[in-house]
């Protein structure tokens, strides 16, 4: 039996585009939690990744991107994180390597996919299910939130000035979600007074 | 009427309507034509249409009262079929070409209807009349009277059909949200604006302008309503203002969270596809101007519901906004400056102007001179004490300073008790407004945080007052949102006055019979006579007056009859108003449809669906499928030729038992655990004991609640040191994660242990039965060692499988039979469930369902979600000894409680009829053999119940007092939801293999 197993996509749907916004699937990608451990590990654990990513965890609810390498990391609540990477494989055994004995490391890119939502009107999109305030002085690029769209879990993280937004979700709640997307995707070009919102 | 001549009382083109086009629609079958900018009400009233609908209770011919959404008479049912509306105000219903009407609660048409002799019986028909009328026998209540009381007393019919339209919800954040568009409402939006604050506008209107719209007015020596739109399109042009037409804002909730909906395609016949119909906003703002402006009060006297008696600010607005006079002969009743602009705008559109009825003592005003200049005749201190004309006014009875009563020839009455604030956004987190002499209106007091109330809204009816009182709220908004702001040059307009009297009714010295038929609530038919009534019956607070008489409760929530009531109430009882009180005033301001309060979330996707891995594969098979929680679960996998779900159910149990089957339990909760306190912290929340947990190892776990009541359970395995894997059942999954978290972070912070959920991240299929390790030997990777000694019973492993994909595998058994979980990365999870059909063909694999599943562990005695169900006990389930001793844990003082540990607390058995074919229903209660059904004799319940292929008879789980001790005994199993009495022998609950030796197979 050495055939690998294939994999299968959480969502079956083609990307969609409707008045310039694109909902799609982002192809899977490395995704590992890191929790810190109290106590002196904590500091540990910052000086290590900058030593090996060149960047500071952040403290606030944003996402900072690596200067060596393309991986970013995003608070998800005090202590802990999420360094999304390409989806090599080699980026947990990186991370196990540069500070697997000072935090809990926990595989992650299963569990969570990725559908972005992007273009002009993106951010009207996104205000059907997002209880949030998407407006450019408040959420900007690589600002993160985790809340609900609509009544789904997800961790919301701005990808471009577009804008672009990722939606991380649970895997089995990816193709309700999509759904949903589409739903607000189709309904956002007839309002006349979305500009602000 | 034909259309081409239809338009007979389009006197001028209004500044809202667009006269160069044309669009057709129809009224109780009837066509008719109205211009772009028309309301329904504008347009039939342009048509010489007076007869709108019939009254709720009475079925009097009602006519428009209003121009706004305050109407309480002119309500219809709007277009047809699925899209069918009832009780649509034709006052907000904006004209589109095709619109359909249909006037509501008449039999078998308006201008005749049969239920209209119920007017004949008013003097029986008065307040409480039903209440006191159809109170026995009280079962009538239900089949008899209410049903015909419904018939009579109907409003409008919803459709039939289900809505075929699209609603959303939205959410928008703001610095400063300014409500209404009037003068107030623009010069606020223009302070703020400028500032740089980010603006919502919100105006409930199709257009801006409120009452600048409404009145034949000059600012700056331009049209007022130019002003208007001039003063929105430099707003449109703020990248960070929004002017929201068609948005009303409904309601005011905690955090400067306010609720609007957005009428997006109400004025179309049908919407584009895709478009939806109407938009919830939740609309999150730091400051608030409210300056919704102002309602009008009629007067009460008798007969002032006849149609053609009109408010005299609605018939202002038909005139100026809409170019349509509402009649060819009027008499202006007022107590007001205000309401004598009426008759100088009916005089300039050429309508006579017959009569100016004054209420004040004739020095007080102005009101001669205007008379004079309209060549009406003039009468101060007067009165209109009665009204002629059963389906449109034909004259009404003055009453002259002296107490002359003369006969006015006319076929509209515009009336003005004064303007009442519309005050409801103050008062909805439960401020109640006060009482003002001078203004005879109640303004807001005591304001929700982050609102200023301002212009007409705050009792400021000048418009140069109103547009420097709404600029000053607009610039402090800002200000208080860190902005500097400065007061906008604003536009100068002509002084008005006011110099109201009070004046809510004319019944002084009138008849009872009089009283009768004057009118307080229109929409619901109370009179001042009902009022005097539930006094005179003690009914003399507020509150209760209101729901006695039903006044104020109509789909119009009493907008222009609550001050009028409780003018008279206070009057009858020799109380002033704020002595009387009001009542208070709950969201939503305007009736808000089912639909936008769904949103997009109707139909299937009134939730979300969560499907496991190996879903698309388990569709592939045909699966009947189930809902769990929000998974969608595989329930059984039918084959061609079983003829129902048993015979597939019992296959699939077969196979398990005597073959190999497998199952995606995905669901069920996964956390990994990691940390030095990792094991501590399981030893804290599990009952029994984890120090000692080797790696490589699972173990059960029982967890309590901190009242001592058992409350989730499932495997732990140890996969390294200092990091576990818990699972939790599917059922409680979030909530075991939300414990976590609260034990960690409230409880004992001092633990270093981190949590994340991996439920999605791992598909974990069960592999199960006699064959499974020589299924599982085809796809684990070599070098790893399946056998007994090396990996046995509660073993856990990392590993790979299928030349390489990592997986982890853990020899666990739900099913009493050797059995193993295997997990992979979730992406591998549906091509996994494909190569253990292809590698478990030799040995007859088959998937099986959670039908199957739940068979299998009801055979095996282990206890799920019906025993789990909050209210039993370890001990319930017959794992009282599991309870460490030696150690704390959640749960473990409360669960000590004497009712907790009573012996005869009905506990865990088996359950088998005497005759195997009997079946058993799970909710049944166990009684003693014999005894009377009684709620002494109960002795506990059946939870689970499956007819089992292994045993070959019904069986079932339950609870029965004592129950370990009285194995053997046959007891009754009643169901009296059929009246079935089933004899039953208490058992093992383990009915499979009882003493555990194929696990370790």
């Amino acid at each position: 039996m050495a055939d690998l197993l294939s994999a299968t996509l959480p969502v079956v749907s083609d990307p969609v585009t409707v008045g310039g916004v694109t909902l799609e699937l982002v192809p899977p990608t490395s995704i590992v939690s890191l929790g810190a451990f109290a106590g002196a590990g904590r500091d540990e654990l910052v000086g290590r990744v900058r030593a090996e990513f060149g960047v500071d965890l952040p403290d606030v609810s944003r996402a900072v991107r690596s200067s060596y390498g393309n991986v970013a990391f995003l608070w998800n609540g005090p202590t802990q994180w999420l360094v999304v990477g390409e989806d090599s494989g080699e980026l947990f055994s990186r991370l196990q390597k540069c500070c697997g004995d000072v935090c809990a490391l926990t595989s992650q890119g299963d569990s969570r996919t990725i559908l972005r939502l992007s273009g002009m009107g993106a951010r009207e999109v996104a205000t059907r299910l997002l209880p949030i305030d998407l407006h450019g002085q408040v959420f900007s690029t690589d600002c993160v939130a985790s809340t609900l769209a609509g009544h789904i879990p997800v961790i919301v993280w701005q990808t471009a000035q577009t804008p672009a937004y990722d939606f991380l979700v649970f895997r089995s709640f990816a193709s309700s979600l999509f759904h949903d997307l589409s739903v607000a995707l189709n309904g956002h070009t007839f309002s006349e007074t979305d500009h602000y919102a | 009427m034909s259309a081409a001549f239809g338009q007979t009382f389009r006197v001028k083109s209004g500044n809202g309507v667009d006269v160069s086009r044309t669009l057709h629609f129809s009224f109780d079958g009837k066509d008719y034509t109205g211009h772009p900018g028309d309301t329904l009400a504008s347009a039939l009233l342009a048509n010489g249409v007076r007869l709108f609908g019939r009254s709720f209770k009475y079925h009097r011919p009602r006519g428009l009262l209003s121009a706004g959404p305050e109407e309480p008479n002119a309500l219809v049912e709007l277009r047809d079929g699925a899209r069918r509306e009832p009780n649509t105000r034709a006052t907000v219903a904006e004209l589109f070409d095709g619109l359909i009407a249909t006037s509501q609660n008449r039999w078998p048409n308006l201008s005749f209807d049969a239920l209209g002799m119920n007017g004949m019986f008013s003097s029986i028909l008065g307040a409480g009349f039903y209440y006191k009328t159809f109170m026995w026998p009280a079962s009538f209540w239900e089949r008899v009277y209410e049903p015909i009381i419904r018939k009579a007393a109907g409003l409008g019919r919803a459709a039939d059909e289900g809505d075929p339209d699209l609603y959303e919800k939205a959410t928008a954040f703001c610095d400063v949200l300014v409500v209404g568009s009037g003068s107030s409402g623009l010069a606020a939006a223009l302070a703020a604006g400028r500032a740089g604050a980010r603006v919502i506008l919100c105006e409930q209107d199709s257009l801006v302008g409120g009452r600048l719209r409404d009145e034949h007015m000059a600012l700056d020596g331009k049209l007022a309503w130019q002003w208007a739109e001039q003063a929105r399109r430099e707003l449109e042009a703020m990248p960070d203002v929004s002017v929201m037409t068609r948005t009303c804002v409904f309601g005011t909730y905690d955090g400067g969270t306010y609720g609007a909906v957005e009428r997006v395609a109400d004025h179309v016949a049908v919407p584009r596809v895709g478009q939806p119909r109407q938009c919830l906003w939740r609309i999150v703002a730091r400051e608030c101007v409210m300056a919704a402006g102002a309602i009008e009060r009629p007067v009460v006297f008798p007969h002032n519901d006849r149609p053609g008696v009109m408010l005299a600010g609605a018939v202002r607005t038909y005139i100026n906004r809409f170019g349509v006079a509402p009649g060819r002969r009027a008499v202006v009743y007022t107590c007001n400056d205000d309401g004598l602009r009426t008759a100088l705008d009916l005089y300039r559109v050429g309508v006579t102007v017959a009569a100016i009825v004054d209420s004040r003592p004739g020095g007080a005003s102005i009101a001669a001179e205007v008379a004079a200049k309209c060549g009406a005749r003039f009468f101060p201190s007067g009165a209109i004490v009665d009204c002629y004309g059963r389906t449109g006014v034909k004259a009404v009875l003055v009453r002259d300073a002296a107490g002359k009563a003369k006969s006015v020839s006319c076929d509209l009455v515009a009336m003005s008790g004064g303007w009442s604030p519309n005050v409801a956004l103050t008062t909805h987190k439960g401020a109640r407004p006060t009482w003002h002499d001078d203004l005879c209106a109640f303004l807001p007091f005591t304001l929700p945080p982050g609102m200023a109330a301002a212009g007409a809204a705050a009792g400021v009816f000048d418009t140069a007052e109103g547009l420097h009182d709404g600029a000053m709220a607009g610039q402090w908004a800002a200000v208080r949102c860190g902005f500097e702001a400065t007061l906008p040059a604003l536009p100068e307009a002509e002084p008005t006055s006011y110099a109201i009297h009070p004046l809510f009714h004319a019944l002084k010295g009138l008849a009872a019979s009089k009283k009768a038929k004057a009118f307080v609530d229109f929409q619901n038919d109370v009179t001042a006579k009902d009022v005097g009534l539930a006094a005179r019956e003690g009914f003399v607070s507020v509150e209760h007056l209101k729901r006695y008489t039903t006044l104020g409760m109509a789909t119009d929530q009493g907008k222009t009859s609550n001050v009028n009531a409780l003018a008279l109430l206070a009057e009858i009882t020799e109380r002033s108003i704020p002595q009387t009180g009001t009542t208070l005033i709950r969201p939503p301001t305007q009736p808000v449809a089912i639909g936008a309060l769904a949103g997009a979330h109707r139909g299937r996707h009134f939730k979300p669906t969560r499907l496991p891995p190996t879903h698309q594969w388990a569709e592939q098979q045909g699966a009947v499928f189930t809902a769990n929680g929000l998974w969608l679960r595989a329930q059984w996998f039918p084959r061609a030729g079983e003829k129902d779900w048993l015979e597939t159910v019992s296959r699939e149990v077969r196979t398990v038992r005597e073959a190999v089957g497998f199952c995606d339990v995905t669901t069920l909760g996964k956390i990994d655990i990691q940390g030095p306190d990792a094991a501590e912290f399981l030893n804290r929340v599990y009952v029994n004991a984890w120090l000692k947990l080797a790696v490589g190892r699972v173990r059960y776990g029982l967890m309590l609640r901190e009242d001592g009541f058992a409350y989730d359970d499932g495997t732990t395995a140890c996969l390294g040191e200092n990091h576990y894997v818990m699972t939790t059942t599917t059922a409680n999954a979030g909530g075991v994660m939300a414990h976590l978290e609260f034990c960690h972070q409230w409880l004992w912070p001092e633990l270093d242990v981190q949590f994340i959920s991996v439920t999605d991240e791992w598909a974990q299929l069960a592999v199960a039965g006699p064959k499974s390790r020589d299924v599982l030997a085809k796809i684990v990777d070599a070098p790893f060692d399946l056998s007994n000694e090396a990996f046995p019973y509660m073993a856990a492993a990392e590993l790979t499988v299928c030349g390489g994909v990592k997986a982890r595998l853990f020899r666990l058994s739900f099913s009493g039979e050797m059995a193993y979980e295997l997990a992979v990365p979730a992406r591998y999870g549906d091509a996994l469930a494909r190569r253990l059909m292809e590698v478990g063909a030799p040995f007859g694999i088959a998937p099986y369902g959670t039908e199957a599943l739940g068979v299998l562990r009801i055979e095996k005695g282990h206890p799920a979600g019906p025993e789990l169900n909050g209210q039993t006990t370890a001990h319930d389930l017959g794992m009282g000894r599991l309870l460490s001793t030696k150690k704390d844990f959640i749960g473990s003082r409360m669960a000590r409680r004497p009712a907790l540990t009573d012996p005869q607390r009905p506990t865990l058995i088996g359950i088998r009829p005497v005759n195997p074919m009997d079946a058993l229903v799970a909710g049944s209660h166990f009684l003693p053999q014999g005894a009377a059904p009684t709620a002494e004799t109960d002795q506990g319940w059946l939870s689970s119940v499956a007819w089992s292929p292994s045993v070959g008879s019904w069986i079932g789980l339950g609870f029965l007092t004592d129950g370990p001790a009285r194995h053997g005994e046959i007891i009754s199993v009643h169901n009296p939801l059929a009246g079935a009495v089933i004899a039953a022998r208490v058992v093992d609950p383990v009915f499979v293999d009882p003493k555990g030796e194929r696990l370790h197979g």
